[in-house]
C-alpha cells in the first residue's frame, strides 16, 4: 500500500510540474467574455455576443465593442462596432479588432481622422505595424441565418482550443426549451484525454460539465444501470498535453461507492507511466465505512530499441477495516489477504521473413516474453480457516509465491490476392507459460480468413474464417490432481441427459467457423450479419458450462438524421441451454 | 411495455444525444456572399457608384465594412431602410447589411441603405476601391499563405489495419474531436482479415483529429512501441476523395501473455483459469471451484 501511495504522490507531482512552465507562457490563452447576450451554436462551434461586449484577454488587455464572434475550431475571434482596446501598452479605438492566436497576430481597423489597418504581433501592443496585409476574411461575421443557439448566457470564459465555461444561470436547449443550468462547460479540445473515463459501465450516462479551465473539467453525471438504478456521479479531469489525471466518485448518492483515480504521465517520448487506483467502500454518507477494499494497477511502458518493454503490477487489499479475518468471502477472496502480482514483458516490433516476400507470400512475425511474480493470490497457501477445502500446499510443497515465465510467437501473412477482389490470409500464435507451481500452460491459436471485398461499397463484402484454439495445461503426473475427474460422468438436467463430463482433464480444443456479410451501400445504412459455429472438445454441456455451438448476430445501423444514428443489434443462440434470441436488443443512439 | 422510468431515460438520452450532437466543423474557407434571396435594392442614379456589404461600424463620418475597408461619408448622409427606401432613424451598426452610394464628385458616401436582412454582398470593391481611405501603404505579410477551399463535400475513406490479435467479431470505431471524442462515433466495417473501412463525407477545409478504438477508451490504439499515441490530424483538401489510413499495432487492453493478471487469473488447481470460457476463450465444463483435496490432505 505504501508503494502505491508513493506512486500516487509522485504521479500527481509529475502531472503538475509542466503547468509551472505553462504559467510562464505569455501568449493569449483565454478570453473572459461579458455581454448582454452570449450565444453558442454547437453545430458550428461558433460563439457570438451582442451588446456591451467586454472581452478580457489572458494578459489583462480588455477589448470592448458592440458585437463579438468567435470560431472556436478555427481559433479566431472578432469584436466590432465602437471598439476600444485598453491594456498596459495600449489605449486605442477602432471599428474592429480581430484576434488570430494561432498566427500570434491581432488586427485592428482604427478610427480617427484617417482610418488605418494595424497589425500587432503577439501581445506586443507597442508596435502597430501599419499597413501590413491582413487576412481577407479577418473581419467577416459568420452567417448564422438558419442556426439556433444551443446555449444562451450573458458571459463565457473561453480557453482557446480547449473549452468554454458558461456561468451559473446559463440556459441550455433541451427539446426546444431553454433550461437554466448551474453552469456548463463545452469541451472542444482536440485532446481526447479530457474524455478518459474512470467510471464503471452504465446503461446510460449524461454528463453535465459545470466547471472548466485551461486544463481541467469538473462534471456531474446522471447515470443508470439495472443494478444500481438511477444515480449521480462526479468526475474531475486534469489534462496537460499527453498527461492526464481523472478522479471520480461513482455513485455519489448511494452508500456503496467507488473512488477511482487514473494518473498518466508521459515521462519521456519513450517512457510512460500509468496508475489506476480504486477504493470501494460502503458507508452512510461520510461516516465510517462498514466495508472497504482497494485495488491498484501500476504500469510502466517503454521503448527499448525495437522492443516494447512493459512492467505491470496489481495490488489488492480485500479489507481495509480493522479486524479483517482469514475467511473467504462470497467471491472466494480471503478477507485479510492482499494479493500482489507483477509482470515484466518484452514484445518485439513487427518483423518479416524476407524470403517469403520473394516467394509472393509476405510473412510477418512478432515474438514476446515475460516474467511474472504472484503473491498471496487465490489458491495460494494463505487461505487459513478454509484450508479444509483448499489445502495450503500442493503435493506436499508449500508455495508462498508463484513465478511464471512465458514465451510467445505470432506469425501472420498479409492479405494475399487469390482471385478478383478476393484475398486470403492466415495467422498462428503459440504461447507457452511455465509456472513454479510446476505445470506448463500451452496455447495454440491458428486461423485463416478468406475475404471478398468489392471495390464498390454498394456491394456487400463477405468474410469466412476458420480457426483452431487449443489450450493445454500440463501437470505431468499430477494431471488428475489438478483436474480431478468430474463426477458423475453423466448428468440429467432440465436440458437433457449429457455424458462424457469426466473426460476433461486440462486439455481443450475449439474449432470455429465464422461467416460474415457486411453491406454498407451508403454512409446512412449498414447491415452486418455474422454466423459462428464452435466445435469444442470436451463439448459444452447446457446448464453446466460452455457456450452455444451456433450463434447468429445481426447488426443494423441507420442514420435517422444529421445528428442521430441508431445501432440495433441482437444475437441468436440456437436453443442452447434454453437460450434463443438474446433477451435484449442492443440499441445505441449516437451522433 | 416500456416502463415510465425507461421512457424518461430514453427521452433524456435522445435529448442529450441530439443536443450534444456536433456536425462537421466549418471549413477554413473565407466566408462568401450568401446566396440567399435578396430583397429588391433601391435603385441609385446610374452615374453613382454603389457597394454592398456588411457593416463593422459607422463613426466619425466613416463607414467601415467587413472587408476591413473604410469609406468616407458626407456630414449627414441619407440613411434609408433598404426594404422600403424610406428614411429611417435606425443607426447603422455592426452586423447590419448596407448598400453605400457614392458621389464620384466628392468620393464620399451620400446614401446608406441599411437592413438586418442578409444581402448579396459585392464580390469586389469595384469602382468603390477608389474611395477607400487608409492611412498607410500596404506591406506584404508572408505569414498569410493560405489554400483556396470551397467547402465542397469530399469523400473520406477511413481504412484501419488492425493487429493480428484482433478477434474476428471485434468492432472497430473512429473517434473524432468533432464528435466530442465519442469512442463509438464512426463504426468501421471489416473488409478482410486485418482491415476495417468506412466512408464519410466532409466539407473541404475541415480539420479534425481522430483515434481508433474498439468502442471504449479502455481499448484504444497504441503504437508499435506499445505507448499511447497522440491523435491523428487530418485536413480535408480540395479534392474529390481522400483516404485516412492508420495501422494499429496494439490495443491498450491487450496483454502479451494472453492472460489477465490478478488473483483469479493464475491457473492453479483451485482456479478455473484458463478455462473460464470468457470472450475469445474456450468454454468447457467447469471443474468444481472447490475440488477434492489432493491425497494426503
Amino acid at each position: 500500500m505504501r508503494f502505491f501511495l508513493l506512486y500516487l504522490v509522485v504521479s500527481i507531482a509529475a502531472l503538475l510540474t509542466p503547468n509551472i512552465a505553462a504559467a510562464a507562457d505569455e501568449a493569449t490563452r483565454s478570453i473572459e467574455l461579458r455581454a448582454n447576450v452570449v450565444d453558442f451554436y454547437s453545430n458550428r462551434y461558433i460563439l457570438t455576443a451582442d451588446g456591451n461586449v467586454s472581452a478580457r484577454l489572458s494578459d489583462g488587455t480588455v477589448v470592448r465593442g458592440d458585437t463579438f464572434s468567435m470560431d472556436l475550431k478555427l481559433n479566431r475571434f472578432l469584436i466590432a462596432g465602437n471598439v476600444r482596446v485598453d491594456g498596459p501598452q495600449i489605449h486605442q479605438v477602432g471599428a474592429a479588432f480581430a484576434g488570430y492566436p494561432d498566427l500570434e497576430r491581432s488586427y485592428l481597423v482604427t478610427e480617427g481622422a484617417t482610418p488605418d489597418r494595424w497589425t500587432y504581433y503577439g501581445l506586443n501592443f507597442t508596435d502597430p505595424h501599419p499597413g501590413r496585409q491582413q487576412p481577407g476574411d479577418a473581419f467577416y461575421f459568420p452567417d448564422l441565418t438558419s442556426e439556433k443557439p444551443y446555449i444562451i448566457a450573458n458571459g463565457a470564459t473561453i480557453f482557446f482550443k480547449n473549452n468554454i465555461e458558461f456561468p451559473v444561470g446559463s440556459r441550455i436547449e433541451v427539446l426546444s426549451a431553454y433550461i437554466p443550468t448551474p453552469g456548463y462547460v463545452v469541451n472542444f479540445s482536440s485532446n481526447p484525454n479530457f474524455y478518459q473515463n474512470a467510471f464503471s459501465g452504465a446503461t446510460f450516462d449524461i454528463g453535465i460539465p459545470f466547471h472548466g479551465a485551461d486544463d481541467a473539467i469538473s462534471a456531474a453525471h446522471i447515470r443508470y444501470d439495472p443494478y444500481r438504478g438511477l444515480y449521480t456521479a462526479f468526475d474531475q479531469h486534469f489534462v496537460h498535453n499527453l498527461d492526464y489525471a481523472v478522479f471520480s466518485v461513482d455513485p455519489v448518492t448511494q452508500n456503496q461507492r467507488q473512488f477511482n483515480a487514473i494518473l498518466y504521465k508521459r515521462v519521456s517520448p519513450d517512457v510512460e507511466a500509468r496508475l489506476f487506483f480504486q477504493l470501494s467502500d460502503q458507508s452512510q454518507g461520510l461516516s465510517q465505512p462498514v466495508s472497504a477494499s482497494t485495488y491498484a494497477n501500476f504500469a510502466v511502458n517503454s521503448k527499448v530499441g525495437k522492443y516494447a518493454v512493459g512492467l505491470n503490477s496489481d495490488q489488492y487489499n480485500n479489507d481495509l477495516l480493522a479486524g479483517a479475518v482469514d475467511q473467504a468471502n462470497i467471491y472466494g477472496n480471503v478477507q485479510s489477504s492482499h494479493p500482489f502480482d507483477m509482470t515484466l514483458s518484452v514484445q518485439s516490433y513487427e518483423d518479416e521473413f524476407r524470403l517469403f516476400r520473394y516467394l509472393g507470400v509476405p510473412l510477418k512475425f512478432q515474438y514476446r516474453a515475460g516474467y511474472g511474480y504472484n503473491y498471496d493470490s487465490y489458491g495460494l497457501p494463505v487461505l487459513g480457516p478454509d484450508a479444509a477445502n483448499t489445502p495450503p500446499d500442493f503435493g506436499g510443497v508449500p508455495y508462498t509465491t508463484i513465478f511464471n515465465t512465458y514465451l510467445g510467437f505470432t506469425a501472420y501473412t498479409s492479405s494475399i490476392r487469390i482471385a478478383k477482389q478476393t484475398t486470403i490470409s492466415a495467422k498462428a500464435d503459440k504461447l507457452e507459460t511455465w509456472y513454479t507451481l510446476p505445470h506448463l500452460l500451452s496455447t495454440t491459436n491458428v486461423s485463416t480468413t478468406v475475404a471478398y471485398t468489392p471495390l464498390s461499397v454498394k456491394r456487400p463484402a463477405f468474410l469466412l474464417t476458420y480457426g483452431i484454439l487449443n489450450i493445454s495445461d500440463f501437470w505431468g503426473k499430477n494431471q488428475l490432481v489438478a483436474y480431478p475427474e468430474y463426477l458423475p460422468d453423466t448428468i440429467t438436467n432440465q436440458y437433457g441427459t449429457f455424458s462424457g463430463l469426466s473426460s476433461f482433464d486440462g486439455f481443450a480444443t475449439s474449432r470455429s467457423v465464422a461467416g460474415s456479410m457486411v453491406y454498407t451501400p451508403t454512409p446512412f445504412f449498414a447491415l452486418n450479419l455474422t454466423m459462428q459455429n464452435f466445435n469444442v472438445t470436451p463439448r459444452p454441456v447446457p446448464g453446466v458450462g460452455g457456450q452455444a455451438p451456433n450463434q447468429f448476430t445481426a447488426d443494423v445501423r441507420v442514420r435517422l438524421s444529421k445528428n442521430i444514428l441508431v445501432d440495433v443489434s441482437r444475437v441468436y443462440y440456437f436453443q442452447f441451454a434454453g437460450e434463443g434470441w438474446a433477451p435484449q436488443y442492443g440499441v445505441q443512439f449516437s451522433p | 411495455m416500456i416502463k415510465p422510468l425507461a421512457a424518461f431515460v430514453l427521452v433524456l438520452a435522445i435529448a442529450a444525444t441530439a443536443a450534444n450532437a456536433q456536425t462537421v466543423p466549418a471549413p477554413i474557407a473565407a466566408p462568401t456572399a450568401a446566396p440567399t434571396a435578396a430583397p429588391a435594392a433601391p435603385t441609385p442614379p446610374s452615374n453613382l457608384v454603389t457597394y454592398t456589404g456588411q457593416l463593422l461600424d459607422y463613426r466619425n463620418n466613416y463607414v467601415y465594412f467587413t472587408s476591413g475597408d473604410a469609406f468616407p461619408a458626407i456630414e449627414l448622409p441619407r440613411i434609408i431602410d433598404y426594404m422600403t427606401s424610406q428614411p429611417t432613424s435606425v443607426r447603422p451598426q455592426a452586423k447590419m447589411f448596407a448598400q453605400a452610394t457614392f458621389d464620384p464628385a466628392t468620393k464620399k458616401i451620400i446614401q446608406l441603405a441599411i437592413t438586418t436582412r442578409r444581402l448579396v454582398m459585392s464580390q469586389t470593391l469595384g469602382p468603390a476601391s477608389a474611395y477607400v481611405v487608409v492611412g498607410s501603404t500596404p506591406v506584404p505579410a508572408p505569414e498569410l499563405v493560405g489554400q483556396n477551399v470551397t467547402g465542397k463535400q469530399v469523400a473520406v475513406v477511413f481504412e484501419v489495419t488492425v493487429p493480428p490479435t484482433t478477434n474476428f467479431t471485434d468492432s472497430v470505431f473512429i473517434s473524432t474531436d468533432s464528435s466530442d471524442w465519442n469512442p463509438t462515433a464512426i463504426k468501421l466495417d471489416r473488409v478482410d482479415a486485418y482491415k476495417y473501412r468506412a466512408l464519410r463525407y466532409f466539407a473541404s477545409g475541415t480539420k479534425f483529429a481522430y483515434r481508433v478504438t474498439r468502442g471504449t477508451w479502455n481499448s484504444v490504439e497504441r503504437g508499435e512501441d506499445n505507448l499511447d499515441t497522440p491523435p491523428h490530424q487530418f485536413f480535408v483538401r480540395e479534392v474529390d476523395s481522400l483516404a485516412a489510413r492508420v495501422t494499429v499495432y496494439h490495443w491498450s487492453d491487450e496483454r502479451g501473455s494472453s492472460l489477465g493478471t490478478g488473483p483469479n487469473s493464475i491457473p492453479t488447481p483451485y482456479n478455473p483459469s484458463p478455462f473460464g470460457g470468457g470472450p475469445g476463450g474456450i468454454a468447457v465444463p467447469q471443474i468444481p471451484l472447490r475440488p477434492t483435496p489432493p491425497p494426503g490432505h
